[in-house]
């Protein structure tokens, strides 16, 4: 028997998960010991009812102790008093009991260590060749919290959490139809994790759920911790563009406001971000907060986010050209300032400009990884102490200290575009020191290339403005009333599915 | 990517890329007066809508550029085609590249050498020309935005100098100065080719395509002439970069003069209308040699026109070029002859004749 599964080096146990469960129980716990290694976390508590032999298996921390004790241990003590034979032990698991809501019988030691690892407790009764696993999962799960990274003001403060099962009731919770579809897969050879694709039927295009689902099982990744691991695999631009189709939110809110536009939602346990697609360029624009106040200062505020993006790319790059090759455009009393600024400097404003930026990204970086309490520390010494002695020792001149405050500022707004806007600036800087406007220009067609170019699962990331689908264009510029949104708009689905 | 089609929009933004960039380079040489030269604008756009029409059937008929379509009737008819065109793609991407080195050398006061800025230009344009047009569209959408708002911007900035009467409604022989301006605007209609090219790439109709494309164009030429020659009178046909010339005369609340603005669009402009030359040069090339990859043919497209124009632009010859007259034969060759005559002989039309 040993034989089998004497290769236990081989990561993936491709040799036992077909293998059927045996009539002995002895052999079972042989094979189960031996394809486990002995490992620590095993339980295995074997007891004798009437006169068969049982064995409750279960993985330390993944099932709760309580729940084993109420529904495992208690009713099978109790019908122990009756002296049931084998097959009326059996009988009774599998017909006649209710010690937990999800029970599943299993004939493979495949589906029995991933029950196992999943949580389950399985009863092994000898002379029966099936186990039966019961759902009584008792691991640590973080509480559902307040989002850390979308935060908003009027909004839910809800967020999805680290348990697959969680994030899918804080969706189910949201959207009660019988339109709303989860489907579960397993990805990762090694980590076997639960993956969730949801979206609802009639309003997501089947033919990119097929898609998508194709994707994932075809990812021949050991293992799956986030959901950046599945990104190159569902991001079909994702080595050509700089931009990202695809959206990573916490937030259930917007996850629920995305499927009803015909997105479709992916769920990774064991992470908190959840992946949505296909996103388009002004989804990064939208927030919940939007939907709670009204629809002038909604899209007066949208407008404030389409400037911070121009803002946050262009202008140290844009200072950078007009102050090295094209001063003649400011004004004669700003000039001087200027001229008088830069004139006291070492260094050229292409060279000024490139150091600040790498600086508060190394500042910021810092202030990320640290404690909050640190973090705070951080910014007082970067972006007091280091900007006001570099102004003071002449290094840096204090117009380009204010370039650099407020792109910093306004690359804030826009959290999802942040690592984005990081490289487009640094490119935008280089092309103005070097190439003045003229530089700009290239590096601008380069970018709008670039972003025309992200094209995901045939919708285009420049949609609804390119091509143009009017339907959808009220909630970009502005914000559409309830009363437009009632009828239903989308960004990313045909137009004749549109239609209520 | 997924291989896409242009919708009728995107094409329309594409080729009024391209003719933008032509008319903020430089005004027809020769004529004198504004007015003429809105006039000949005019008529030479209504002749265009008649000569546009076989192009535009033709793709509405068989959803087939003129090239694919000539190779159907025989291979050398085919190649005869492909290479016109091609030749007129070359042609045109080498002026194009070559104003763009030359006039932002001249104007503008950039820390880079002229095979610098040619180099920069020509990388941009192959990375943009191996994407699919319906990218190109976008881009060309976007940049198109871009001009209008330059206009509004430059015209605001101008309006207090613009006066009606620099117009100059004055000329010596009317006919002869209305049929030069309409030869020279019409040979500057070298998106009259590429239309023929592109026009069976769009999903809706060619032909309605070509009148709203006609009508935007004659349009776009008339503001930007009107209010150039408001401003600068004749001297803005003697002026190189005339728009330049408005914009750096053009202040506003935040800028002293509105030539940055010009020179971002200008030069975006030019950058889209050389990739929309490169693209469709690159596609005669594998319709020309199929075993050439898609990569392959782009650098190769792009590297003719960049080899040919360097040579002049090092040796301080490009004026010669600027100032060469544009041919209008090749716009009728293969904007009208080519598209018609393979709408005679469609095959569709070979039917009708034998019922």
């Amino acid at each position: 028997m040993k034989e089998v599964f004497r290769n236990m080096s081989e990561p993936y146990f491709n040799n036992i998960k077909s293998e059927i469960l045996r009539t002995d129980l002895k052999n079972n716990l042989e094979i189960t010991r031996s394809a486990l290694g002995e490992t620590a976390d095993l339980n295995i508590i074997n007891i004798t009812i009437g006169s068969t032999d049982c064995a409750i298996l279960s993985i330390e921390g993944m099932a709760s102790s309580q729940l084993l004790a109420e529904l495992v241990f208690e009713p099978l003590t109790n019908l122990a008093s009756e002296g049931p034979s084998a097959n009326e032990i059996i009988d009774m698991l599998e017909k006649h009991s209710l010690m937990s809501t999800d029970r599943q019988l299993v004939t493979d030691f495949g589906k029995l260590f991933e029950l196992l690892f999943s949580g389950f407790a399985a009863i092994l009764i000898d002379g029966v060749p099936r186990a039966v696993c019961l759902g009584i999962q008792g691991f640590e799960k973080r509480a559902v919290s307040i989002p850390e990274a979308e935060q908003t003001i009027s909004g839910a403060r809800d967020s999805f959490t680290e348990t697959l099962r969680t994030n899918m009731s804080l969706i189910r919770r949201r959207l009660k139809t019988p339109a709303l579809r989860f489907e579960l897969l397993k990805v990762g050879k090694l980590s076997v994790t639960d993956i969730c694709i949801a979206h609802i039927e009639g309003r997501a295009s089947t033919e990119t759920i097929n898609k998508i689902k194709q994707k994932l099982q075809s990812i021949e990744l050991d293992t799956v911790l986030n959901a950046g691991y599945l990104m190159p695999f569902l991001d079909e631009t994702y080595n050509r563009s700089i931009f990202s189709a695809l959206t990573v939110t916490e937030r259930p809110d917007n996850a629920c406001a995305a499927l009803n536009e015909g997105k479709i939602l992916v769920i990774i346990d064991g992470t908190p971000g959840c992946i949505l697609l296909p996103t388009v360029f002004a989804d990064n624009f939208r927030t919940m907060d939007d939907y709670c106040e009204k629809p002038f200062y909604a899209a007066f505020s949208r407008w404030i986010k389409y400037a911070s993006f121009l803002l946050a790319v262009l202008l140290p790059g844009l200072y950078t050209a007009l102050v090295m090759f094209h001063p003649e455009v400011f004004p004669l009393k700003l000039l001087l300032n200027l001229a008088a600024a830069e004139v006291a400097t070492p260094y050229p404003p292409v060279v000024e400009m490139l150091l600040l930026m790498v600086l508060f990204e190394i500042m910021r970086e810092a202030g990320v990884r640290l404690p909050r309490s640190v973090g705070g520390a951080v910014s007082i010494v970067g972006g007091l102490i280091i900007g006001d002695a570099a102004v003071k020792s002449g290094m840096v001149s204090q117009p380009l200290l204010i370039v650099v405050g407020m792109t910093a500022t306004a690359s804030f707004v826009l959290p999802s575009l942040y690592p984005a806007i990081t490289v487009l600036r640094l490119i935008f800087i280089i092309a103005g020191g070097f190439g003045g406007l003229y530089g700009i220009a290239i590096a601008s067609a380069l970018l709008i290339f670039n972003i025309s170019a992200v094209d995901q699962y045939g919708t285009a990331f420049t949609s609804p403005l390119l091509p143009l689908r009017h339907h959808g264009l009220t909630d970009i510029f502005a914000r559409a009333g309830f009363r437009q949104l009632a009828k239903r708009h989308t960004t990313v689905t045909d137009n004749s599915s549109d239609v209520q | 990517m997924t291989k896409q089609k242009l919708s009728p929009a995107e094409l329309i933004c594409l080729l009024l890329c391209a003719r933008s960039f032509t008319t903020l380079t430089l005004f027809p040489v020769g004529i004198t007066g504004g007015l003429t030269y809105m006039t000949g604008a005019l008529i030479s756009t209504i002749l265009q809508a008649f000569l546009l029409i076989p192009a535009s059937k033709l793709a509405a008929q068989t959803r087939n550029d003129p090239c694919t379509l000539a190779f159907g009737r025989s291979k050398n008819y085919g190649k005869a085609v492909t290479i016109a065109f091609l030749l007129y793609f070359i042609y045109e991407a080498f002026r194009d590249i070559g104003d763009l080195a030359y006039f932002t050398d001249y104007f503008f006061a950039v820390n880079m050498t002229r095979v610098m800025t040619v180099l920069c230009v020509a990388l941009a344009t192959v990375y943009g020309a191996r994407l699919t047009i319906s990218v190109l569209g976008r881009t060309a959408s976007i940049t198109f935005a871009g001009v209008i708002i330059m206009l509004a911007i430059i015209a605001a900035g101008a309006a207090e100098d613009m006066e009606i009467t620099r117009f100059d409604y004055a000329v010596n022989n009317l006919p002869a100065e209305l049929a030069m301006a309409v030869y020279a605007e019409f040979s500057r209609c070298e998106c009259l080719a590429l239309f023929s090219f592109l026009a069976a790439d769009i999903d809706g109709d060619p032909e309605k395509a070509s009148k709203h494309y006609l009508i935007s164009k004659g349009v776009i030429i008339m503001i930007i002439a009107a209010m150039v020659t408001s401003v600068l009178g004749t001297f803005a046909f003697a002026e190189k970069l005339p728009v330049f010339t408005l914009a750096a005369a053009s202040e506003n609340l935040i800028t002293e003069r509105s030539d940055a603005v010009f020179l971002l669009i200008w030069v975006m402009t030019g950058i889209v209308k050389l990739t929309t030359l490169l693209y469709c040069s690159a596609r005669c090339l594998r319709l020309l040699r199929p075993s050439t990859s898609h990569i392959g043919s782009v650098l190769l497209a792009g590297s003719l026109p960049t080899a040919a124009a360097l040579p002049l632009l090092l040796g301080y010859g490009w004026e010669k070029v600027i100032y060469s007259p544009r041919p209008a034969a090749p716009i009728i060759v293969l904007a009208l002859i080519i598209p018609a005559f393979l709408l005679i002989d469609s095959p569709k039309s070979n039917h009708e004749s034998e019922v």
